[in-house]
């Protein structure tokens, strides 16, 4: 059989070293795939020699979008390693941190990076914002946009762009495709959102700024606690962070799971033929304490899409290998560099072709994020989120199984945001009554002279795009070695010797490209997955422009 | 009165992409600004970076950028000639600023926003710290940042002599 390569390079609108090759017969079906992350990022390397309480503001420069996932993962592995016990404020300040992450984040990776997939610009312009207004209806009894009037702003305000000559940040795409099938209307109220889902993150991230100090990069988490403890006390500054989760709240079940409705609807063929489905392999870490009984996030791997079977997670089982990436046995480099053409050398079975390392649980390719939370904790009978999922199920007419696709994904991850903006009050009122029974603890003391001067740790944290995992060694009080498992690399993990292919990989065999030149079919399976290989350098990219003329001279 | 910011952005962990940063840093450590104004370590700020550009009156961006130069070059740059024939792109491609000046255009107000680029060298090495190239050309960054904040009628005061070497070390 005859099949041609296509690669797509990059693949994130925003972050992105991620790159795709797929193999397609002559009816355009994937048969194989390869997925590369092409960036080097030897964090671990800069870690070495240094003092371990400095591990977590060195470890949130890894990535301006996931900076307090490493900040946490970091610190968490020194906590670990030296056996100290974070008081219980503490831990719940963190948890907030992280909640008002996994709501800015999905909000983010649906509208500003993905939904472009989904919704064609050019169509809303043929839109009647007094049918879209009642088209919203149809997703929620109350749109967060209810009038014509605010679907005709919208309207008009695109017409006057695309009259001057500009889309804006609506320019890339494949405007056209015959695969965007939203009607006019649908497009108009997706994109109204995406409008609003900027105003949405500008809020949200001084929800992370409250007790975060700062973001990007917050720094008020250190080993053994938090410093942000005046912000803790502060009535008015736990109310800030309220009203903000309860506005973010509004916006997520008014606005962001009605259009996951919306294009589940649309897109039920796809859902139903299982488009973007992996190996059905799930892992999650589980956590977020919400009462003495509960977690929100529930803890197991999942085999073969066996949602009933949840095994036990053992970390013992976690392994990295290197067969296929370019390191050698010893973790050091070894380019192998690309095939003349530019593309990846893959045509033997043992020829390398990524820098993404390889985990592997049990030997198995695993995925991870939202997904794999909501049927994790789906399957352990957590009481707490079955309720939303099977709210979401009923009302699109879906089943369990349907998840497990790309809009399934994009289900999944909608769901937990409107989840986590229903307990995130729970966990306000757990720091109050902690702090009215004069429990004000923050910071477990400690020596650092009399810890160990030898001594190891690890991490294992729900972050939200999945498992993160940091190991630590910890030599003469230095750090001796470091290494991080991020959620992108076991879903984005490359094949083995053992020929498995990762999540990514999975996912894209079997879909069908409709245009070869224009594969985005290809791109709605990945960003599914909300890639993210930042860790990355951004340049701002002025190739192509005259700008000699703003040449500084020497002064 | 005038709102104004200063940011860098980059990633401190990739030598020369870090100049933004080193650059914020050094400024905050060494000047001194009447009426003041804030200085940012914007890091990889993505998309937060729009709530900058549309409550600020001036942003100023310290940052890589790529063109066919020598290493060290620094260009002054006004937004709008980033965003001068970025029309219709095919593929996705990773620019953040400019992809964030392109949705300020979906607003009505946004800051005045110059960019202080510098052509890096080695953006790929892990180490925190800058190649020679960018080395030398710092002091040119530093005193065209500020002659730009005193285009915006700021008065700019040195108050420190902390060296580049010590604000890294400071960052490390």
């Amino acid at each position: 059989m005859k099949t041609k390569k296509i690669v797509i390079d990059p693949i994130t609108r925003i972050e992105g070293h991620l790159r795709a090759e797929v193999e397609v017969d002559e009816a355009g079906v994937v048969q194989e795939a390869y997925v590369s992350g092409q960036l080097f990022r030897g964090i671990e390397t800069i870690l070495k020699n240094r003092d371990p309480r400095d591990a977590g503001l060195m470890a949130g420069r890894i990535c301006g979008v996931c900076t307090n996932s490493h900040f946490r993962g970091a610190i968490t592995s020194v906590e670990d390693a030296y056996s100290l016990e974070v008081p219980k404020n503490a831990e719940i300040i963190r948890d907030l941190i992280s909640m008002a992450l996994f709501i800015q984040d999905h909000v983010v990776h649906f509208y500003h990076l993905h939904s472009l997939d989904f919704v064609d610009v050019t169509i809303a312009l043929e839109s009647n914002p007094t049918l879209a207004a009642k088209e919203s209806l149809k997703y929620h009894e109350k749109p967060f946009i209810s009038s014509h009037s605010d679907y005709e702003a919208v309207l008009s305000k695109l017409q006057k762009f695309v009259k001057a000559g500009k889309l804006g940040p609506f320019s890339n795409g494949y405007w056209g495709h015959n695969s965007y099938r939203l009607t006019p209307e649908q497009n108009l109220i997706v994109i109204s959102h995406y409008l609003e889902a900027l105003k949405f993150q500008m809020e949200i991230s001084k929800a992370v700024a409250i007790f975060g100090a700062k973001t990007p990069h917050p720094q008020t988490l250190v080993v053994g606690g938090i410093t942000s403890i005046n912000d803790m006390l502060n009535p008015a500054r736990l109310n800030d962070y309220l009203f903000i989760i309860k506005e973010a709240k509004e916006f997520v079940n008014r606005a962001y799971l009605p259009d996951m409705k919306l294009i589940s609807k649309v897109y039920r063929d796809e859902i139903k033929s299982g488009v973007g489905r992996a190996n059905g392999n799930f892992l999650s870490v589980g956590g977020y304490e919400f009462d003495e009984k509960q977690k929100l996030f529930g803890r197991g791997v999942i085999y073969n899409h066996d949602f009933e079977d949840i095994k036990e997670f053992d970390e013992s089982k976690i392994s990295e290998e290197i067969d296929r990436t370019w390191y050698n046995e010893s973790g050091a480099v070894n380019y192998t560099d690309l095939n003349k053409d530019g593309t990846l050398k893959t045509a033997k079975n043992s020829d390398k072709y990524s820098w993404i390392k390889a985990p592997r649980y049990a030997g198995n390719t695993m995925e991870t994020g939202p997904l794999a939370r909501l049927l994790v904790s789906y399957g352990s009978q957590n009481s707490l989120m079955k309720p939303f999922v099977d709210e979401f199920l009923k009302d699109t007419d879906l089943e369990l199984i349907d998840l497990s696709s790309s809009i399934g994904r994009n289900a999944a991850r909608a769901i937990e945001t409107s989840y986590i903006c229903e307990y995130i009050f729970k966990l306000v009122s757990n720091l109050i009554q902690n702090i009215k029974y004069y429990d004000m603890d923050t910071w477990s003391k400690y020596v650092f002279e009399e810890l160990p001067r030898d001594t190891k740790g690890r991490a294992f944290l729900e972050v939200p795009r999945g498992v993160l995992s940091h190991f630590i060694n910890i030599k003469e009080a230095k750090i001796d070695n470091y290494s991080v498992i991020a959620p992108t690399t076991w879903n984005a993990s490359p094949k083995n010797l053992d020929g498995k292919r990762g999540a990514y990989e999975e996912a894209l065999v079997g879909i069908k490209i409709d245009d070869t030149s224009k594969p985005l079919e290809v791109l709605r399976v990945l960003h599914s997955f909300d890639p993210c290989l930042a860790c990355a350098v951004h340049v701002i990219d002025a190739n192509g422009k005259e700008l000699s003329s703003y040449k500084i001279k020497t002064l | 009165m005038a709102k104004n910011i200063i940011i860098g952005i980059g990633n401190l962990l990739f030598k020369d992409d870090g100049i933004g940063i080193i650059a914020t840093h050094y400024l905050r450590e060494n000047f001194e600004y009447e009426p003041s104004l804030e200085l940012l370590d914007g890091g990889t700020l993505g998309l937060n970076l729009i709530e900058y550009f549309l409550n600020y009156d001036n942003v100023f961006i310290i940052d890589t950028i790529s063109i066919d130069d020598e290493a060290g070059s620094i260009y002054k740059i006004p937004s709008n000639e980033l965003l001068a024939g970025s029309g219709y792109k095919n593929t996705a491609h990773e620019v953040e600023v400019v992809q964030m000046l392109e949705t300020c255009e979906l607003y009505d107000k946004q800051a005045n926003i110059t960019i202080f680029g510098v052509v890096p060298e080695d953006i790929s090495t892990t180490y925190v710290g800058l190649s020679d190239s960018i080395y030398v050309e710092f002091k040119t960054l530093i005193q065209t940042v500020n002659q730009g904040v005193e285009e915006l009628g700021v008065k700019v005061r040195q108050k420190g002599h902390i060296s580049l070497e010590n604000i890294i070390g400071s960052l490390i």
